[in-house]
């Protein structure tokens, strides 16, 4: 039982030696067993699998934390006294923590007045966040539901503060694009992208920065966000003949116009309106044989 | 040969639990009881077999030391079925603390089945664990457990 949890550090393990691989196996399971200790206040010698197993990603999870953050290698954790090392760990996600209030609060100020259920809640439920998430024993976890989907979704692995500073951080990009943009025009385009975007779980950037990207391939006016039919036919005469390549790039040059023109010149919002910009080829190329481009830039309605 | 380095903290608690039960017999002496080397050697194992059976993993000492202590001085309990005893209680001692969702601590849970098994279990390890402590289960899926202390001494008074 003992050694199938130790076993499974997830990613502490690699190319040590035996001897720092035994020290670390051996230094793990004291730090478990104490942090076990301190959980039950002493009061059980034993825990369930499942809650050790717990304890020890949140374990793991603090000293990767820290070897990320001091730019210290793994081998590390076969030298120094790792109770000292989750110490370190812990104080970065306090300052994490720290960093996270501030993104939410930013990310509250910034939200768009967009009636969209899936949002708000989500937004309210990251405040249960702060109340709820217990660093010291389950730092790995996120206690709280996050139903809004992103346009472009977290880093895989991430967990704890770590992804909700990021859901966070690309909220607040997604909230400021969406900020460039008349309310009257944003709702139309949900409208027309889809009738129950209040209550549907859609990503409310999604649509928009498909829009702002056509419109910036067409050089007209990227705040309209309107693309006529018209506009969708030229769409599909300028797609037809390009490769992945060419595509991709011209979606990617028409975001940075797009961004050009909406006056957004910060380097991760930039970055994050090119990304999704290219993946929209995929749609696009499965669309264009079936004659129109319609689920790709939305036709206002 | 790979050689398997997880075991190795499983292999430490191992002997320091065997030193520990064989320290034990120097206080359950004065009661008549004490283990052999083949029978700490069999309680250690079967400690990690009821471990696993239970789906529960244990730092540190085993429940074992605390069970010779709190039941050697049982009058239930004599040289021949001391070992079985022991055996039995710590099945059940991790069965129940699984059952009533680690809601009692271990020292409450041992002290309520000292009570038990000396009181109106008369020594009988069936009746403990099927009506005793399987009440004690069903109190604690019913989200409180009563004060062990209460109601042992209503048991007491009963026997």
């Amino acid at each position: 039982m003992a050694n199938n949890i130790v076993s499974s550090n997830g990613g502490l393990s690699e190319t040590l030696s035996e001897a720092e691989e035994q020290s670390i196996q051996a230094k793990l399971f004291a730090l478990l067993a104490r942090r076990t200790e301190l959980y039950t206040m002493g009061e059980h010698s034993s825990v369930r699998i499942e809650t050790a197993q717990e304890l020890l990603q949140s374990v793991i999870f603090c000293l990767n934390l820290y070897l990320k953050q001091s730019g210290n290698k793994r081998k590390l954790l076969a030298q120094a006294d790792l109770e000292e090392l989750f110490k370190l760990g812990q104080g970065v996600i306090e300052e994490r923590l720290e960093l996270g209030k501030k993104l939410y609060r930013i990310a509250c100020d910034s939200a768009p007045e967009i009636e969209n259920t899936s949002y708000k809640d989500t937004l309210r439920n990251i405040g249960d966040f702060f109340k709820r998430y217990d660093y010291r024993f389950f730092a790995h976890l996120i206690p709280c539901d996050i139903d809004y989907q992103l346009c472009n979704p977290v880093q895989e692995g991430l967990q704890g503060v770590e992804y909700i500073n990021q859901y966070l951080g690309r909220i607040i990009i997604e909230n400021s694009f969406v900020s460039k943009f008349e309310n009257s025009i944003v709702e139309r385009l949900l409208n027309s992208y889809c009738s129950d975007y209040k209550g549907l779980v859609i990503n409310i950037y999604a649509p928009l920065a498909a829009n702002a990207v056509g419109l910036a391939l067409l050089h007209e006016e990227v705040r309209s966000l309107c693309i006529t039919e018209a506009d969708g036919e030229r769409l599909v005469k300028l797609f037809e003949p390009l490769s992945v390549t060419p595509a991709k790039k011209a979606l990617g040059d028409a975001a940075e116009r797009a961004c050009a023109e909406l006056k957004i010149s910060d380097a991760s919002s930039v970055r994050y309106l090119r990304k999704t910009a290219e993946e929209l080829f995929p749609r696009i190329e499965a669309a264009l044989p079936h004659g129109g481009l319609d689920g790709v830039f939305v036709p206002f309605r | 040969m790979e050689r398997d380095f997880s075991l190795e903290p499983v292999r430490i608690q191992m002997l320091k639990e065997t030193q520990e039960l064989r320290d034990s017999n120097e206080f359950s002496i004065k009661y008549g009881l004490a283990l052999s080397e083949n029978q700490i050697q069999n309680l250690v194992i079967k400690r990690f077999e009821a471990l696993r059976d239970t789906g529960r993993i244990e730092f540190g000492e085993g429940i074992l030391k605390k069970l010779i202590y709190a039941f050697c001085d049982s009058p239930y309990i004599n040289h021949q079925n001391y070992e079985e005893t022991l055996l039995e209680l710590q099945d059940a001692f991790y069965y129940f603390k699984n059952e009533t969702d680690d809601r009692l601590s271990d020292d409450e849970l041992i002290e309520h089945m000292k009570d038990t098994f000396d009181g109106i279990a008369q020594g009988s390890i069936e009746y403990l664990t099927a009506t005793s402590l399987e009440e004690l289960r069903r109190n604690a899926h019913h989200g409180f457990i009563e004060n062990a202390d209460d109601k042992d001494d209503g048991a007491d008074e009963g026997v």
